[in-house]
């Protein structure tokens, strides 16, 4: 079954909420697709109390209230996974199970996934002793002892959770004594908790038990000596991986897989945009993907009306027409395209010659390939029209 | 949200382990949120095979249940086939990887 967009948002949490909201509002057709929970990672999320305006929530009521206002303007949202992708043409296509769905522009607002570590045990004991989630589990780990790898706000944070049922939490972190990787409120907190012991400069080597989990080998890593540290549970928070793997080749991504952009969320592919966690940023926050969002949705419809706008002046035109690239940025740039316009000029019958600025039709260089330097400061590409 | 079929510990040994029938367990809890994506998923998958019913655990209510699988943790989804568990998924997985263990079975 084949279904056409406008803009198609990959991901559901706040950055592609905020990207609905926005492409909603500006009148495109939008569709949301999310995998797991409408709200992503902040919908696991207990409480939220940075988000501007909203003194205190619960993560799935602060995105239970994204996505309704993202329905109001008209955005569809469904859960439903994305197999594959192709944005190899003007028409993107993006697959899941029992659908092929067109969109003349797409956001990816993939998010996180947290990192596996891929020690021994760590897979086969999945379920079985071994999680990733504190709201999940932490209460079947009544009475009992659990050890957590990962010293980061999460992993303080969830230890702390898991205290209040746990008989004792063991936090394995890499960095030497005292020293932990979460805020410093966090951390002056934790270490003063008498439910929470530490052992530093250590990591865990793996998992062992029978049916369950039986413990966890420590290493020191300074001396790589391991020892046995017995316990029922082990929850690992070591970090988070961008979830990019099911888009192959289809963007360019970085050696750990996180999604490169400027300002403009532009991947540089021509109407593919990225937005929140999945971006190589500074700062991963509800706060920040929000703005990713609105971004990347406001640059998707720009994209969209300079792609229409351009089918009608050139791909419709009656006469064949000569697209001039050139970058005002570029020394001689502007020279390089007087040169090439004169050129025209001095053919027995003149062709229609149109300009672009590469910094501001990016989808329309990008769909040409254009890519201007000292040795190519401006570019003519000739484009027949209805003529083919 | 619809449930499926919830199972206590005689239902499941009469259904699960005696009958035999190829199906699908879920175990899950109230609270937990990804129980609830796991199951929005498996709901959309449902009727593509009617001939393979979704049961439902509430491990809160059955934690002995929970125990014979040496499961901790929720939510889990275990396919069953003669009366045995065939394979496993933990956590949130993708339609696809649902729907491939189904039809392994």
């Amino acid at each position: 079954m084949d279904e056409y967009y406008d803009l198609i948002v990959i991901g559901g949490g706040p950055a592609g909420l905020a990207a609905g909201i926005y492409g909603g509002r500006a009148r495109l057709k939008t569709l949301v697709l999310e995998k797991g929970n409408v709200g992503g990672r902040v919908y696991d999320t207990r409480e939220i109390v940075n988000y501007p305006s909203v003194e205190h929530s619960s993560g799935p009521d602060l995105m239970a209230k994204m996505a309704e206002h993202a329905r109001a303007f008209g955005a569809d949202i469904r859960q439903q996974t994305v197999r594959s992708v192709d944005f190899s043409s003007d028409d993107k296509i993006v697959n899941v199970r029992k659908a092929t769905y067109h969109a003349k522009a797409v956001v990816l607002a993939t998010g996180t996934s947290p990192r596996v570590l891929g020690i021994p045990g760590e897979k086969e004991f999945a379920g079985r002793g071994v999680s990733y989630c504190a709201t999940c589990d932490a209460e079947f780990y009544q009475d009992e002892d659990v050890v957590v790898l990962g010293s980061g706000d999460q992993a303080i944070e969830e230890s702390e959770f898991i205290a209040k049922f746990a008989r004792s939490v063991t936090i394995v972190v890499v960095h030497d004594e005292g020293v932990l990787d979460c805020n410093k409120l966090a951390a002056e907190q934790a270490l003063k908790n008498p439910k929470l012991r530490f052992l530093f400069n250590s990591t865990i080597a793996e998992v062992y038990g029978r049916d369950e989990v039986e413990g966890v080998k420590v290493k020191d890593v300074r001396t790589d000596e391991a020892r046995d540290l017995p316990c029922q549970g082990v929850f690992f928070f070591c970090g988070m991986v961008p979830a990019t793997d099911f888009l192959g080749d289809q963007v360019p991504r970085d050696p750990r897989g996180w999604l490169r952009t400027g300002d403009d969320m532009d991947l540089g592919v021509g109407g593919v945009f990225a937005a929140g966690d999945v971006r190589q940023k500074y700062l991963r926050q509800v706060a920040t993907a929000v703005g990713d969002g609105a971004a990347a949705a406001t640059a998707a419809e720009r994209y969209i009306a300079e792609m229409e706008q351009f089918r009608a002046d050139v791909l419709e035109s009656d006469e064949p027409v000569l697209l001039g690239f050139w970058d005002p940025g570029l020394p001689g740039s502007m020279e390089a395209l007087g040169e090439l316009r004169a050129r025209n000029r001095r053919l027995e019958k003149p062709l229609r010659f149109l300009e672009f600025d590469v910094n501001l039709k990016r989808g329309i260089a990008s769909k040409y390939g254009i890519a201007l330097n000292e040795q190519n400061k401006a570019q003519v590409v000739r484009e027949n029209g209805r003529q083919g | 949200m619809s449930k499926f079929e919830s199972l206590n510990t005689a239902a499941f040994e009469e259904i699960v382990e005696n009958d035999g029938e190829k199906c699908l367990v879920m175990f899950s809890r109230k609270s937990c949120t990804v129980c609830q994506s796991v199951h929005a998923k498996l709901e959309a998958l449902k009727d593509d095979y009617p001939s393979v019913p979704f049961y439902e655990v509430d491990v809160e209510e059955q934690p002995r249940l929970m125990a014979k699988q040496h499961l901790k943790g929720v939510p889990q989804t275990l396919f069953f086939a003669d009366g045995e568990a065939r394979s496993r998924i933990t956590g949130d997985a993708s339609e696809d990887d649902f729907a491939d263990r189904i039809e392994g079975l």
